[in-house]
């Protein structure tokens, strides 16, 4: 491992202004950066670490329920309002990794983390997402791949559990940088490969997330994370997905439905929201969202059989969130 | 089920030394090493039983190849390389004993009578000593016996070990995931030495058979010849919550291949775990999968083309 200079952050305008340097990560549970480091993938000459700071970590329920950046998944995992009012997140946070690494990942850094494509973390492979010319995951060995937009310039997958679940709650982003504060949708937070292979996210050198705010669900809401691996003790998910309906009356007014694991982005399937809202809860509508929501699917050479699995996770998270 | 027949039942070179002490402890020096297979508790068991005594009475060096021979862990050979060896030198050690016993008995050496915790002369209800105080005629520094392991007896009725598992299992047959509910497993284990470690080792066994029927896999770029998945986050391993219930028989078989009727059980535990799960998930599903590891992409293939040859079948 390189040698690098580890800055703790006194303040998060301290740790912004440090991060905005050339050749700096920013490090707040240090799961994936550390990891990272040691797999010689990064090569940072600062890493900033936020780990410490304080209040970063608060779950605030309310109208909107605000979520600090640093609260461990864990903690999220745990909390008793946040599992009755947005029972998908706490399921994904709780879902993600193993005890030990919940109780360091931070709801940020789930966020911010880098794919674990083996292609990407093998420093032998100059990847497009090393800034290399080549994609080897496209013609190489990618059953683990994407299954939507696997035609772009990289196939990886995005790693983010809570991202998934954010997305399917309308939730927005609070960021903190050098040249202040912004709010961002969790619609435009992550990039995909055609934009920029070499990045996952929208934020500038030196941002930080500083929070995740939900809007308060309206009434009737029902919502399921389901995540399919196929060990039960720590493993990367084969497929996830999460939905999320307000019904009333029998009638589905609002729908969000996202897939995990499936693309280089956190995937949301408005084709297969557009066959549940407005629609009547009736017995083939969950089988009629989840072909929708496979319908566009590219599957690479090895991964054809994610297709039939994302159809399957949607149809029973589906089923689920309207039983 | 799936089942085991294993070959190799050890052979010659390991070398002991048995000391007994006169405070009335022993010691095995033995070359011996323990990756975690119970091999220490293993060579204390076979000096404690044939000197006659508890197990925290001796004690065990082992580790070292400054020691007499040991051999190498692996193939199933161990126990039955060292336990002859070690037995070989406790009973040189005990002979050593007797002859001191009966220079001061005057009597034959081979009028020493040794039972657990006592020693005494042959149909001589008045020459009979404790375990230590027979130790504490002993010089100051012990008596002590060397053993090495002798070929494998000719005449033994059998020269292999045999094992059979039964597996239980339950497949999404949406998502072809397979978990392996419970494992049965019956082996022949010579005569055991320790039940408690025997029984860990086919855990362990059975554990690893259960990584490698649905998880374990060497991924290698098929272009450039890279190990793409050389971590122990990106290989496979079952994991706490993967390992299935698991019940173990041991059989005890006398076969005569060496003087302790022992056996190795590292190969034979985890033979025939794979072999089990595929024909469970075989049974289960009506289709064969015939390739490790069984991942759901491979269940569900597997039941696509079950599906389309009934359907060609009617056609």
């Amino acid at each position: 491992m390189k040698t690098f200079v580890l800055l703790p952050a006194r303040s998060l305008s301290e740790a912004v202004q440090e991060a905005a340097k050339p050749n700096t990560l920013v490090k707040a549970g240090g799961v994936d950066v550390l990891d990272r480091l040691k797999e010689g993938i990064d090569t940072p000459d600062r890493v900033v670490s936020i780990a410490h700071l304080p209040g970063l970590d608060q779950i605030a329920m309310g109208s909107p329920t605000r979520i600090g950046a640093l609260a461990t998944l864990a903690r999220m995992a745990s909390h008793p309002e946040l599992q009755k009012t947005y029972p998908a997140l706490a399921r994904a946070a709780a879902e993600a990794a193993t005890p030990q690494i919940r109780n360091m990942a931070t709801l940020g850094g789930n966020l911010c983390q880098r794919p674990r494509c083996w292609y990407y973390r093998n420093a032998d492979f100059d990847c497009r997402k090393k800034g290399g010319a080549t994609c080897f995951a496209q013609d190489g060995e990618n059953r683990f791949h994407a299954i939507f937009d696997s035609d772009l310039s990289c196939c990886c997958i995005h790693p983010s559990a809570t991202g998934v679940a954010l997305l399917a709650y309308g939730a927005k982003l609070q960021t903190v940088s050098p040249r202040g504060k912004r709010t961002i949708a969790m619609d435009d937070f992550f990039v995909r490969p055609s934009a920029d292979a070499q990045r996952e996210n929208v934020l500038e050198s030196g941002e930080i997330v500083e929070a995740a705010v939900l809007p308060a669900p309206p009434e009737g809401t029902r919502s399921v994370y389901k995540k399919l691996k196929e060990k039960e003790s720590f493993d990367w998910p084969l497929v996830e997905a999460c939905v999320n309906l307000s019904v009333s009356g029998g009638q589905i007014r609002q729908a969000r439905v996202v897939l995990g694991s499936v693309a280089p982005t956190p995937w949301r399937s408005k084709a297969a929201e557009a066959v549940l809202s407005g629609a009547k809860a009736g017995p083939d509508i969950a089988r009629r969202a989840a072909e929708a929501a496979v319908a566009g699917a590219k599957p690479l050479a090895q991964n054809a059989y994610k297709v039939r699995l994302a159809r399957v996770m949607v149809e029973r998270a589906v089923r689920e969130a309207l039983a | 089920m799936g089942a085991a027949l294993w070959y190799n039942t050890g052979g010659t070179g390991p070398k002991a030394t048995v000391i007994i002490q006169r405070d009335g402890s022993a010691e095995v020096v033995h070359g011996v090493q323990d990756l975690g297979t119970g091999a220490r508790t293993m060579v204390g068991v076979v000096a404690a039983e044939e000197l006659g005594l508890p197990l925290e009475r001796v004690s065990v060096r082992i580790g070292d190849t400054g020691m007499p021979y040991g051999p190498g862990s692996g193939g199933s050979t161990t126990t039955p390389s060292s336990a002859p060896a070690v037995r070989a030198a406790a009973v040189h050690a005990k002979q050593k004993m007797a002859e001191r016993l009966a220079a001061d008995w005057k009597v034959p050496a081979s009028q020493i009578e040794f039972a657990p915790g006592t020693v005494s002369v042959h149909g001589d209800a008045a020459r009979k000593l404790s375990w230590k105080e027979a130790c504490a005629k002993l010089p100051e520094e012990g008596v002590s016996g060397s053993g090495e392991r002798a070929e494998n007896h000719s005449d033994a009725w059998k020269r292999f070990t045999s094992g059979a598992q039964f597996a239980e299992v339950e497949v999404d047959t949406e998502t072809g995931l397979v978990r392996v509910k419970k494992i049965v497993a019956v082996h022949d284990c010579g005569v055991v030495v320790n039940a408690l470690t025997t029984e860990s080792q086919i855990q362990g066994g059975i554990i690893q058979g259960v990584s490698y029927a649905l998880y374990e896999n060497r991924v290698l770029d098929r272009d450039r010849g890279l190990m793409v998945n050389p971590n122990v986050e990106q290989y496979k391993i079952a994991g706490a919550r993967d390992v299935p219930e698991i019940e173990v028989h041991l059989v005890e078989v006398w076969d005569g291949v060496n003087n302790t009727h022992s056996v190795g059980i590292g190969e034979p535990a985890t033979v025939p775990t794979s072999g089990a799960i595929a024909n469970a998930v075989s049974h289960a599903v009506g289709a064969r999968i015939r390739r490790l590891p069984i991942t759901p992409e491979s269940v569900l293939a597997a039941l696509e083309e079950a599906a389309g040859q009934s359907k060609g079948g009617r056609a």
